[in-house]
């Protein structure tokens, strides 16, 4: 079993700025593991700009922000493991991860830093009814299809939920050419 | 070509037929107007093993369902599918109405089934802390089960074709002539013709009887409303929670799945549209307050993940109907397959089967396979096994569905096995990909990506179930390179 001071589980820029931050305080010993093919988490496919206007007096796309964590992790050679996933933790802080090369490894953690960002609840967690056709989505999986795998959900869009998540949808969809009949 | 049997639904009965009929020396191919087996009633309901003290003394149901039960253990082991014996309760919060179970009890003894037992209060409360503090007594069905209705009924299908029957799917059969003693099958696909036509068609069961049969049957689909809720909350009752019956049916159960969520449901709701799977908010919240009634602490809203339902394929005077059709030689109705139907399949098809054999007197086939090795489930593996498994095979190592932990590989298994799948809902049968907490908000988009590149279908025409539902039907503007 491998030894860290600390092992981060997720490489977004939360799990990124923390691990430079433990670094810069002097421990060596530090692992991230994302299970994403790059690092930057949820914040690849937020391609609108907003980003960093507190941390870094600027107005970055999500990308960009997430680039400059990125680059703090790679400048202070923090080591990470890509296509990796966490599957369990014990109360000892065992690691259990798994990814290709490796398969499943376990690593005995000082501390464990939990920075996996969150899950979206699906139709079915608000239990709103009625049929479950194709073409329903939550706002992240629709974002990732258009921004990173590159393909449009449909040309005729209603999007339930009008807070700052609805309306950069909207925005998104409508720059792709798709009409946005409702945000409701 | 001329087939010996044409079997009509790749549900859990016509696939139990398909694989009891691939015994013998027959040309056998199975018609499924879907893109999948399991897509019809098979997908949706509760996937209980029944015991068999609900239906009626002397039916052809308890029977079925009753030898439909006893099948199951070695079925399951034969074809490497999970089912377990968690064993039934049914709770009585009533006083007065005590006497109800003993009518269940009796019935069940005369129906043949094993072990039941009436439990005290005390008895009852000791075995399952949540139920409600009403509860009077219960009674116990060890050899109730849970199971997994999609694999139940991949598998069977599966080792059918393994052993010879086709499968034609987005196959719809349209309408019947006879020509001498063959009958042709007229489809949007062309037509078949075939000695003998076995009707497994579901709610659409008494639709295609009525072409050919002067002795008309009519099917109802009563629908079932459910919500699944997190495996969180997977080990709040460890047995199936019935109320006692009425009328409708079995009432609202509270049990967990095979796969280790709770499964709150069903409603019966009398419906007109054999397609109608649409939930309601009214049977929603009735299911809510009712299982509320049998099991305390329920947090249905908070905990639910889905919500779906299924249709019963309600005869009118709810009994199988199984048999060669009197005035039309050579067409076999199984129809009225509602509840306890994923029980009884294997049962079912070892009579339907029987009846074909009966008439046609095949032969038996020497190099018949009766087992399967099901999907590879790592997670049922030791550390060390793992290792092994992505050291051979690497996509084990990559896990595409976070909620289930399922790996490439295993979606690999479930598109590259016979009759594999071709879309989200087809992978999501196999192997879970997508039916977790986030239902497929994560991986859908991998999946497609999967499925794109193993079977060669553009990302843009892949479906979550066939037909016109594809997902993402167009190039982002990006990706098209900027005509627009
Ligand atoms: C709410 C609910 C709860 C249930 N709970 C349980 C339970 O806990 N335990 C239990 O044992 N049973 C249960 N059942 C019953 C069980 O699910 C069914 O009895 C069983 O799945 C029926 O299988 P089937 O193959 O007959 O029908 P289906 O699975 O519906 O298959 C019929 C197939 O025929 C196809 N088809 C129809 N018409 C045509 C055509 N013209 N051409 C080509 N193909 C056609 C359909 O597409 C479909 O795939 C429940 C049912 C419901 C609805």
């Amino acid at each position: 079993m491998q030894n860290y001071d600390i092992v981060v589980i997720g490489g977004g820029p939360a799990g990124l700025a923390a691990a430079a931050e433990a670094k810069r305080s002097g421990i060596d010993s530090i692992l991230i593991l994302e299970r994403d093919h790059e690092l930057g988490g949820i914040l690849n496919q937020c391609i609108h700009n907003g980003f960093g206007l507190h941390t870094f007096k600027e107005e970055l796309t999500g990308p960009e922000y997430a680039k400059r964590f990125m680059d703090q992790v790679f400048e202070l050679g923090i080591e990470y493991k890509l296509n990796t996933m966490v599957i369990d933790i014990t109360d000892s802080k065992v690691v259990t991860a798994m990814n290709k090369t490796d398969g499943m490894f376990q690593i005995q953690a000082k501390a464990v830093i939990l920075a996996m960002g969150c899950r979206e609840r699906p139709r079915g967690a608000l239990n709103i009814p009625g049929y479950r056709p194709a073409g329903i989505f939550s706002a992240g999986t629709a974002q990732r299809l258009v921004n990173i795998e590159g393909y449009l959900p449909g040309r005729e869009v209603v999007i339930l939920g009008s807070g700052d998540i609805g309306l950069i949808m909207a925005r998104r969809m409508t720059l792709e050419g798709a009409k946005v009949k409702v945000v409701a | 070509m001329i087939y010996d049997v044409v079997i009509i639904g790749a549900g859990v009965s016509g696939s139990a037929i398909a694989r009891e009929l691939s015994k013998y020396k027959l040309n056998t191919v199975v018609l499924e107007k879907f893109e999948d087996v399991c897509s019809g009633t098979s997908k949706a309901n509760s996937a209980i093993v029944h015991a068999g003290f609900d239906a009626a003394e002397g039916s052809l149901m308890a029977k079925l369902n009753v030898e439909g039960n006893e099948m199951m253990g070695d079925l399951a082991k034969d074809l490497d599918i999970p089912f377990k014996r968690n064993g039934s309760l049914v709770v009585c919060i009533h006083k007065e109405e005590l006497p109800g179970l003993q009518d269940l009890y009796n019935r069940g003894i005369a129906n043949g089934v094993k072990d039941l037992k009436i439990l005290s209060k005390e008895e009852v409360l000791a075995m399952e802390p949540n139920l409600s503090d009403d509860v009077e007594g219960a009674l116990y069905a060890p050899t109730g089960g849970i199971i997994c209705p999609f694999m139940l009924n991949i598998a069977m299908a599966e080792n059918a074709n393994v052993n010879g029957v086709d499968f034609r799917f987005n196959t719809e059969v349209e309408g019947f002539r006879k020509e001498g003693d063959v009958w042709v099958v007229r489809t949007n696909n062309g037509e078949y013709r075939t000695r003998y036509v076995v009707n497994a068609a579901g709610v659409y069961a008494d639709n295609l009887h009525n072409m050919v049969s002067a002795d008309k049957i009519h099917i109802t689909p009563r629908r079932g409303d459910y919500c699944l809720l997190d495996k969180e909350m997977g080990a709040h009752v460890s047995h199936t929670i019935f109320p006692q019956p009425t009328k409708l049916g079995k009432g609202v159960l509270v049990s967990p799945t095979i796969h280790g969520n709770l499964i709150v449901g069903p409603t019966a709701i009398d419906i007109e549209d054999k397609e109608g799977t649409a939930t309601t908010a009214e049977g929603i919240n009735d299911l809510i307050t009712k299982a509320g009634m049998h099991v305390k602490n329920l947090p249905v809203g908070r905990k639910v993940i889905t919500s779906f339902a299924g249709l019963r394929a309600h005869e009118d005077h709810h009994e199988f109907i199984i048999g060669e059709c009197k005035d039309a030689p050579g067409f076999i109705d199984c129809s009225g397959i509602e509840s306890p139907g994923l029980t009884s399949s294997p049962a079912i098809g070892r009579m339907v089967a029987g009846i074909v054999v009966d008439l046609a007197k095949p032969e038996k086939k020497s190099d018949w396979v009766g087992t399967r090795k099901g999907i590879t489930n790592p997670s049922t593996l030791s550390l060390e096994e793992r290792n092994a498994l992505i050291k051979e095979n690497p996509a084990y190592g990559q896990i595409i569905c976070r909620c289930e932990s399922i790996s490439e590989g295993e979606i690999l298994d479930a598109i590259h096995r016979p009759l594999g799948a071709r879309s989200l809902d087809g992978v999501k049968r196999r192997v879970r990909a997508g039916m977790g907490r986030c239902q497929g908000g994560f991986c859908s988009p991998r999946v497609m990506e999967i499925l794109h590149r193993e079977l060669g279908i553009p990302v843009e025409k892949i479906t979550k179930s066939g037909g016109e539902s594809v997902i993402a039907p167009e190039l982002s503007k990006n990706r098209k390179g900027g005509e627009e």
